[in-house]
């Protein structure tokens, strides 16, 4: 058991290694998604099974969706562009540089990282005794159970603790969804009619992405509904509901779902949000009594409510991310 | 190794590599993706941190097949490090969709994805100097209510009735 954590660093080191000799995109990117998901792996093995299925449902999937987009566009471009651009500046700019590899710059990172390396674990403390065990630690695995409820420790620290971080984090995330839904609409508005999946040429991929999208969506349901008692919660659930709706998407290749409710609907439920926040930390302690506040009824209701509207809240930014994508990824055809 | 651990020094080869690429990739597309292995190092190095007990370290689920192995309370994982790193993924997350679509933006001004290029056009445009292609397109703002191409503009669902040929599925 204790070697499987050291064949997943070798495993994981092996595509870090072919990541960096890699000059070819696409399978750059795929070997990010064996990288990420092989830490997902990691995680799980040093006892975070919540890091492991965000790390599984971010990095591995929606960053790697969002980078093959980014390449499709700028292929399908300079092939769009590069006949019109005959004979202009424009085509200069759009041919590689002949030299891609420079001695100078390889030798300057070299020695710039290698320093920094080592005044990090020159002047670094000691880490042999491996006593990292800190008072926080044991107050909040002693008394979650008793001052927030629930059996997740981490789920209590995200929705109870903690709150205000889980509501910064979604504004952070609702900053982000509104800087994408501004910056892609480029050029054309509408997103043109047509077939442009792949995946419907491909009968494999298309039947099992139709039989295993109810699944993800009963799964992300069962995620943010049990957050509070096992591995899971609002943020993971939110990405597997949204992952529900890409694979809906590359089933019937249809864009029909619009966007700018999606967006107010966000904004509504993150507003929801913080009216919950306030009411559970300010007011309801001041109305109620100390053992209706700390039963298990009051409890529960508080952590799944706060658990869904972080997963529809979650849900729809990512959701709305995606089509945008989509949208800018179908600009060409 | 300099009193580390095996296990804090993985983290660390992940950040120094990624560092590494960073500063040395010229392809704009891969400075992203080796910002998000530099992410992923830092969460593995605080999640190794809060796992004293390597594998057999527990998750902080008091559920009862865990509460029933011995000293578990001591064997669990720090669950701070991790309810943080779960923000952190989420704000990588968040992080990386606005950079690639500024990159987007940046490739469709200057028409490269190539630093080499991108950087000396950038500096000409902040001085003014840079006169943009000429099929180029202004980024459009966000499009006010009942004003300007409708975003609402998407196509319409045939709905279940139809046959499967009609909506375009596998024959």
């Amino acid at each position: 058991m204790s070697n499987t954590i050291y064949i997943l660093f070798g495993l994981c080191l092996a595509a870090l290694l072919l990541m960096v000799f890699e000059r070819r995109v696409y399978r750059l990117i795929i070997y990010t998604g064996i990288f990420s998901l092989i830490m997902a792996g990691i995680y799980l093995f040093l006892g975070s099974p919540d890091v492991a299925m965000a790390e599984a449902a971010i990095g591995a999937f929606s960053v790697i969706f969002f980078i093959v987009v980014a390449e499709k566009y700028y292929r399908k471009y300079k092939k769009n562009r590069q006949l019109a651009a005959e004979g202009k500046e424009e085509k200069k700019h759009m041919e590689k540089p002949a030299k891609s590899f420079s001695w100078g710059n390889a030798i300057f990172g070299l020695l710039f990282v290698g320093g920094i390396a080592f005044l990090f674990l020159h002047f670094s403390p000691s880490m042999e005794a491996r006593e990292y065990t800190t008072y926080l630690r044991d107050q909040f695995l002693v008394n979650a159970g008793h001052d927030v409820g629930g059996q997740n420790v981490i789920g209590a620290i995200l929705m109870g603790y903690r709150i205000y971080d889980t509501l910064f984090e979604a504004l952070l995330l609702v900053m982000a969804v509104t800087a994408v839904t501004q910056l892609s609409f480029f050029g054309d508005y509408a997103v043109k009619q047509g077939t442009q999946s792949v995946v419907k040429k491909d009968k494999v991929a298309f039947y099992s992405i139709r039989i295993i999208s109810p699944l993800i969506l009963i799964f992300g349901i069962y995620l943010i509904m049990n957050g509070h008692i096992s591995a899971g919660g609002g943020f993971q659930g939110g990405v597997a509901v949204a992952a529900f709706f890409v694979c809906r998407y590359l089933i019937h290749n249809i864009y029909d779902l619009p966007v700018k409710k999606i967006l107010s609907m966000e904004e509504i439920v993150f507003f929801a949000l913080a009216v919950f926040t306030v009411l559970t930390v300010f007011i309801a302690p001041a109305v109620l009594q100390y053992e209706t506040l700390r039963s298990e009824t009051f409890q529960t209701i508080q952590l799944v409510s706060a658990n869904a509207l972080v997963g529809i809240k979650v849900a729809c930014g990512f959701f709305v991310i995606f089509y945008r994508y989509i949208a800018v990824e179908r600009t060409f055809e | 190794m300099f009193g580390l651990g095996f296990l804090e020094v993985f983290p660390l080869v992940l950040i120094f590599v990624s560092l590494f690429g960073i500063i040395t990739t010229n392809n704009a597309i891969k400075t992203i993706i080796y910002m998000t292995i530099l992410n992923a190092g830092v969460i593995t190095f605080w999640i190794i941190l809060g796992s004293e007990y390597g594998t057999t370290t527990l998750p902080p689920i008091m559920v009862d097949d865990i509460i029933s192995q011995t000293n578990y309370l001591e064997r669990m994982a720090d669950p701070l490090p991790s309810a943080l790193m779960i923000t952190a993924i989420v704000i990588g997350f968040a992080v990386t969709a606005v950079l690639i679509i500024i990159l987007i933006s940046i490739f469709r001004r200057y028409r490269s994805t190539d630093w080499r290029v991108i950087v000396p056009l950038a500096k000409k445009d902040y001085k003014g100097e840079f006169k943009p292609f000429e099929e180029d397109i202004p980024a459009t703002p966000y499009p006010a209510k009942g004003k300007g191409p409708i975003i609402s503009e998407y196509i319409k669902y045939p709905g279940p009735g139809l046959k499967r040929e009609e909506k375009g599925g596998v024959k």
